[in-house]
């Protein structure tokens, strides 16, 4: 009996405040999240793998979500990203394939510039982690190399809209390239067996500061966007751009794409009683 | 409104001049690139060994005049398959087993390492029906062959490729049964190596610690002796199997290659191991791939290992007691019956 009284006493308190810290109108900040799928072309250039260049396709997914950082500010938001891509490419004699699988994702803050000559600007860093595994099987001690990187970049992202045909269009640049971090790029003689069995190994050779000294990367996505019912539709151009100086020898990755997606407004509601509001914030249209 | 603009409008410039570094990084210098002619795959095959192989100077390879040699040669060449052969022929320069070119239709590989040299090992001897050692009733345990032989008093392991699998639980069968043995011979001719963790696993049975049995390098530039420092390789004991029964014979021929080669260097650092045999293959360096325009892959040493004194393993290690067999004797092995003696020595203390 006791344990049932103290049980309605807590839910009842709880219940209480949490009634009382809900405002009656209250503008939710939403979140966008889109998903995107494309395909795009590949060029690697790996010296660890192989001094040649190979050239292939990669299909790839693209999620982002963005919100507004404050409930009544409008100037900063928040965008979490995660890219997957998945390709394979071959030598120019066609004898062996590097396969790809990269993971490419980072969480970024912005400032929403005042609007200037009808474009909206976005300004602002992200921290990013990089994960991309390339295989080369036929390879004896060196079949696998990895681009291992977690950078701080800076990203910008400027969008417009207009009408065309009596619709409403958007077109948004995403530009988002890492000024300081570090990677992973083995030594050529290296073996993993050496470079990881032993204590004395000299790990200081294989992890690098990255910066503009010795990195070279972007990733630039230009869209289109148009609304279709409750969805927004996104077609967009992909380029990405990965050059590595270390060990005294470069590391290319790069590719261009086409994406089509949809984004989506969302919010979520914990518990019964945290009704959906009336008011509404969306990224989109600050 | 006329102090916004410029705020906005220096914030602007602000974001602008933040990216142009983006423009003014782009000079990395780019790894040559080779066209795919005769001359190209020739120059990109003689760069990669030039650059990346590591055995040049310890060899005393002078490789400038062998690409002289050979580019003057290349003008004799009408198809691929002479130009497959020459290329083979100048790898063969090198004299090392781990080199090999390889085509859709030939593996380039160089063999004097064993070929100019006694077999030392006739498996008919061993397994066969005939035979007084195991015969062809020998038991299997994953990838070990093994029995006891001299009434049970010695261990017999065969490993004839460290590409095959073994297990804790394997070598736990194996100890079991020669739990009666005062001595074991564990025999790797004839095994021309595979993986180096395997061979890292077989010693771990035998050692009562962690213990410093060798070193490696690795080339770190493109210059002929551009190494880096020695790193220590280190035997760990295993956590719970251990060969407490005696001293321990190892059989090794000119076919004990590679990882082979790196098992014989750790276990030699043992007070209670004995190498029998011949001097072993070597292949002392720990093979990379890389490639030529033509989409021909070529293997090559690129991290050269050391025994525990920095001595290169390149060309093999003497055995302690050297003996070969008599290939005219089709029923003893000289080497097993050497290993037994020797054994027997060690075991009374002589």
């Amino acid at each position: 009996m006791k344990r049932i009284f103290f049980l309605f006493l807590f839910t009842a308190i709880s219940s209480f405040l949490l009634i009382a810290q809900t405002p009656a109108r209250l503008t939710y900040n939403l979140n966008t999240e889109r998903v995107r799928y494309g395909f795009s072309s590949l060029r690697i250039s790996d010296p660890y793998l192989s001094p040649l260049i190979y050239i292939g396709g990669a299909f790839l997914i693209k999620y982002d979500k963005r919100r507004f950082l404050f409930r009544n500010n409008e100037e900063y938001s928040r965008q979490s990203r995660v890219d997957l891509l998945l390709g394979t490419t071959q030598n120019p004699a066609r004898t062996a394939n590097i396969t790809l699988f990269a993971l490419d994702m980072g969480t970024a803050v912005h400032y929403h510039l005042p609007s200037f000559y009808g474009f909206q600007c976005l300004l602002g860093g992200s921290v990013d982690f990089e994960l991309y595994p390339k295989f080369l099987f036929r390879n004896s001690n060196n079949p696998f190399n990895l681009d291992l990187a977690a950078n701080l970049a800076l990203s910008l992202a400027l969008r417009r809209k207009i009408q065309l045909f009596g619709q409403d269009f958007s077109f948004e640049l995403q530009l988002r390239s890492p000024f300081l971090g570090f990677m992973f790029v083995p030594e050529q003689g290296a073996t993993y067996y050496g470079m990881f069995s032993h204590e004395d190994s000299k790990l200081s050779r294989v992890f690098h500061t990255a910066s503009y000294h010795n990195t070279f990367d972007y990733a630039v996505d230009f869209s289109l966007s148009w609304l279709t019912g409750q969805a927004q539709w996104w077609l967009g151009l992909h380029a990405l751009g990965r050059k590595h100086f270390a060990n005294q020898s470069l590391y290319v990755l790069d590719g261009y794409g086409l994406t089509l997606g949809l984004s989506f407004d969302t919010y979520t509601f914990w518990g019964k009683r945290n009704k959906a509001p009336e008011a509404f914030k969306s990224t989109e249209n600050y | 409104m006329k102090t916004l603009y410029s705020k906005n409008l220096r914030i602007y410039l602000l974001g602008v001049f933040s990216l142009l570094p983006l423009l003014l990084t782009s000079c990395f210098e780019q790894e040559p690139q080779y066209v795919n002619t005769y001359q190209g795959n020739l120059d990109a095959l003689w760069r990669i060994i030039d650059e990346r192989y590591c055995y040049l100077d310890y060899k005393n390879i002078d490789w400038k005049a062998i690409k002289v040699d050979y580019d003057a040669r290349l003008s004799k060449v009408k198809n691929e398959l002479e130009l497959f052969d020459l290329m083979a022929s100048m790898l063969a320069e090198l004299k090392d087993g781990h080199v090999n070119l390889i085509s859709d239709f030939d593996v380039s590989r160089y063999h004097d390492w064993y070929s100019k040299y006694p077999a030392n090992f006739n498996a008919g001897i061993i397994f066969g029906p005939d035979s007084k050692y195991l015969g062809p009733t020998y038991r299997r345990a994953g990838a070990l062959r093994y029995g006891t032989l001299y009434d049970g008093t010695v261990g017999y392991i065969y490993y004839g490729d460290f590409t095959d699998a073994f297990t804790d639980a394997n070598m736990r069968r194996i100890f079991d049964t020669f739990r009666n043995c005062t001595s074991l011979i564990i025999d790797v001719r004839n095994n021309g190596g595979g993986s180096i963790l395997y061979s890292e696993q077989l010693a771990s049975y035998f050692f009562p610690e962690e213990r410093l049995t060798g070193y490696l390098r690795h080339k770190t530039g493109r210059g002929h002796s551009d190494f880096s420092d020695y790193i220590r390789v280190k035997t760990k004991a295993h956590s719970f199997l251990r060969w407490n029964n005696g001293p321990v014979a190892l059989l090794c021929n000119r076919m004990s290659y590679s990882a082979t080669n790196d098992f014989i260097n750790r276990m030699s650092t043992l007070d209670n191991v004995i190498t029998v045999g011949d001097t072993s293959g070597g292949g002392g360096g720990i093979p990379l791939s890389s490639e030529l325009p033509n989409g021909w892959s070529l293997r090559f040493s690129a991290s050269p290992m050391y025994d525990i004194d920095k001595r290169d393993t390149e060309f093999g290690i003497e055995p302690d007691f050297k003996q070969d067999m008599n290939s005219a004797d089709e029923k003893n092995d000289a080497i097993i019956e050497r290993a037994i003696i020797e054994l027997e020595k060690k075991r009374r203390g002589f």
